[in-house]
């Protein structure tokens, strides 16, 4: 291959050497290179998902600046598929298609405020001191069983699932957090997590969330495009750390409370400048708010105003389980739960 | 409830009761070996399915005319975990509070039924309530309003029994509609017949508001609710009556009103009959009720059920099998309209909570 067309397919995707259609990695990060984040969100108002999506896309590629873009995780909430392809047909018209990932929401929360329906966020991860690795595993089987009826299944085929997505992931010895958006939502996230622990250990730290899981809406998105009954994972590797915290809690003053104590724990445990603040929430804490800005509100009051907060609203959370009967694992599945993690230098 | 209930058309009825509660000081119409125990329980139905960690809302009411300071202690199904089993209470005299206990772990079965045992100890005294809880909630979902079931597989049925005549009510939600599927068994359908006419037919009233809007206790207060009705006009066909909505004065909703100035034309209904059914499927626009009721997973909110049927089993009341204390009767909770048969005592009141959730899956 010519050093041309080379350098034509880079920047097509991202920078990302592409393995499989269902799993990438990015340039190997750099030491002591820049970590870069940065989360955009836009409301449609229009009824446009197609220039919403572009809209935020060109506002994520000025936020990023020189920094070249590795991932671009998405959190939506438009309805039904057209408008969710549209979206990412926006995005995608300004970003390069392989490094988009995410999934479907209940909406989305950044340091500027809280969304609805119709809106789009999303979080760029760049800068030459972080890598990513990603990987998609679909048809995972299991959105029309219910954990009653079929526990046993569900957990067989979650965990089979689990270990296919965590073994498709590059590793390295900067690997620092991994990130998981499916199609699994409470409790089924739980067998996922453990799928992907018999693969990276009990102890690795593991956040992310669960898509929406309204009929129709229960896509995760990778290279692009939208996938059911699927799940994506992200390993975040480089010179940086992670702290996390789970809390559950499904009253308005609880919601409210948990917010800001999980929020300064996870920032306490990190130490240092945070880089930037994810937060994987639950949308029925949502739904119990009186005001759905109070929470947030609780949450810069831990972490203050100016942090890049990447926050949305999913049908179930994956990260430090806020239960009595947690086991001996790092991070769980659970429902009702916000989980934090503070990225730091 | 610290006031009686207005009784409409059945106050003269009750008035030597109410004259000898009032004797008592005790305002609401417990019977008196209830009025012997110091508090009274009730369990909520849960807002969603048992699998996605409800809780299980218990009210508890002081029936008596000293502070009562008491455990209340939950029970729930083999299988459950709830995060905390009891809780202490303390309740001036007459109050009700609500205590919620979070379940861990949840099993749904296919009867949408659960059996609760709730206890609460004070006062020198030992309370035991059982109670049947259904989850009482309403997946997202587009369903096609045709005349065909099939859409409704992935809803969460409520399903009650008044004189052995089954009734099951599903609800869907989505952005722009709120629907309901309901099932009555009954041996014979009794349209609404054309032109308008006082003989009695069948049909299905519903109520929904705001989980934070009493039903007001005067004549002259605020109706604080969504009320339609489905009415069959053929074994094939109905129509949609809108009885009432917030800001509608309450003493306008105790007139027997024609229907034929309530027609809403904005819902899409269907009505059919199989097997000795009859089927009524609706879906409202949220347009209406938005402002009160925005769409939402996990939103909650109170959605009640009357089922007409004059010439078989009488009113079937969802407040009564959702659990609601005797004394919640409240003629004021529900319309009167032209072609309706009341039974001996008012209706339960309409504020059964209901939930909106994502899916029962």
């Amino acid at each position: 291959m010519r050093w041309s067309a080379i350098a034509v397919l880079l920047v097509l995707t991202g920078g990302a050497t592409i393995a499989a259609e269902d799993r990438w990695s990015s340039a190997p990060a750099r030491p002591g290179g820049d970590v870069v984040m940065r989360i955009v969100s836009v409301e449609d108002e229009d009824e446009n998902p197609l220039a919403a999506g572009k809209a935020a896309a060109e506002a994520l590629k000025r936020a990023m600046g020189p920094s070249a873009l590795k991932v671009v995780l998405v959190s939506e909430c438009f309805e039904d598929r057209e408008n969710k392809e549209k979206t990412l047909k926006g995005i995608t018209s300004v970003l390069p298609e392989t490094i988009v990932v995410g999934g479907a929401t209940y909406g989305s929360f950044t340091q500027d405020g809280c969304t609805d329906y119709d809106s789009v966020c999303l979080l760029g991860i760049g800068g030459d001191g972080i890598a990513v690795s990603a990987a998609l595993v679909t048809d995972l089987g299991t959105a029309k069983l219910t954990y009653d009826g079929h526990q046993a299944e569900i957990q067989e085929l979650l965990h089979t699932a689990g270990r296919k997505l965590a073994e498709k992931l590059r590793r390295t010895d900067q690997d620092r957090l991994l990130i998981l958006v499916a199609d699994a939502h409470a409790p089924k996230n739980q067998s996922l997590v453990e799928g992907m622990q018999q693969v990276v250990g009990k102890p690795f730290p593991i956040t992310g969330g669960c898509a929406n899981k309204n009929a129709g809406q229960t896509f995760v998105y990778f290279g692009g495009k939208a996938h059911p009954d699927s799940a994506v994972a992200l390993m975040l590797a480089g010179d940086f750390r992670v702290a996390l915290s789970g809390r559950q809690a499904n009253e308005n003053e609880k919601v409210i409370a948990t917010a800001r104590d999980g929020a300064q724990e996870a920032l306490s445990k990190a130490g240092g400048k945070p880089i930037a603040v994810l937060a994987f929430n639950c949308a029925g804490r949502r739904s119990k708010l009186k005001k759905h800005e109070d929470e947030l509100a609780a949450m810069q009051s831990a972490l203050g105003e100016e942090v890049p907060l990447f926050g949305c609203y999913c049908a179930g959370e994956i990260g430090p389980v806020d239960m009595a009967e947690k086991g001996d694992a790092f991070s769980g599945g659970a429902g009702w739960h916000v989980m934090f993690t503070v990225l730091t230098k | 409830m610290r006031h009686p209930p207005f009784l409409g058309p059945y106050a003269s009825r009750l008035v030597p009761i109410a004259l000898v509660l009032t004797a008592a000081s005790a305002p609401w119409a417990a019977s008196r070996s209830e009025a012997a125990e110091p508090v009274a329980l009730r369990v909520d139905s849960f807002a969603v399915s048992p699998a996605h960690t409800p809780s299980a809302v218990v009210h508890v009411k002081n029936l008596t005319q000293a502070c009562y300071e008491g455990v209340v202690r939950v029970k729930a199904p083999a299988g459950w975990s709830l995060k905390m089993e009891q809780q202490s209470v303390a309740l001036a005299a007459g109050d009700t509070k609500q205590l919620r206990y979070l379940v861990q772990r949840g099993v749904a079965v296919e009867e949408n039924s659960y059996s609760l045992e709730v206890s609460a100890a004070g006062a020198g005294a030992t309370v035991a309530h059982r109670q049947n809880v259904a989850a009482a909630s309403a997946p997202y979902f587009k369903p096609q309003v045709d005349g065909d079931a099939s859409d409704w597989k992935d809803a969460i049925p409520v399903t009650w029994t008044t004189r052995a005549k089954a009734t099951t009510v599903s609800t869907y939600w989505n952005r722009k509609q709120f629907a309901v599927l309901i099932a009555v068994a009954e041996d014979r359908l009794v349209p609404l017949e054309a032109g308008g006419s006082s003989r009695t037919f069948d049909a299905v009233q519903l109520a929904i508001s705001s989980h934070d809007a009493p039903t007001d206790s005067a004549p002259d207060g605020d109706a604080g609710r969504y009320e339609f009705l489905l009415a069959p006009t053929s074994p094939s066909a109905g129509r949609c009556f809108l009885l009432a909505i917030p800001g509608t004065r309450l003493a306008q909703t105790q007139s027997v009103r024609e229907l034929e100035a309530l027609a809403y034309g904005d819902a899409e209904l269907a009505v059919w009959r199989k097997d000795g059914i009859t089927y009524y499927e609706c879906a409202v626009p949220f347009k209406l009720i938005r402002d009160d009721i925005p769409p939402g997973e996990g939103r909650e909110f109170c959605l009640s059920v009357l089922v007409h049927d004059p010439d078989g089993t009488g009113i079937r009341d969802w407040g009564e099998a959702a659990g609601l204390w005797p004394w919640q009767r409240n003629r004021l909770a529900w319309s009167q309209w032209q072609g309706a048969a009341w039974g001996e005592r008012p209706p339960f009141d309409n504020k059964t909570p209901w939930g909106m959730c994502s899916s029962k899956y």
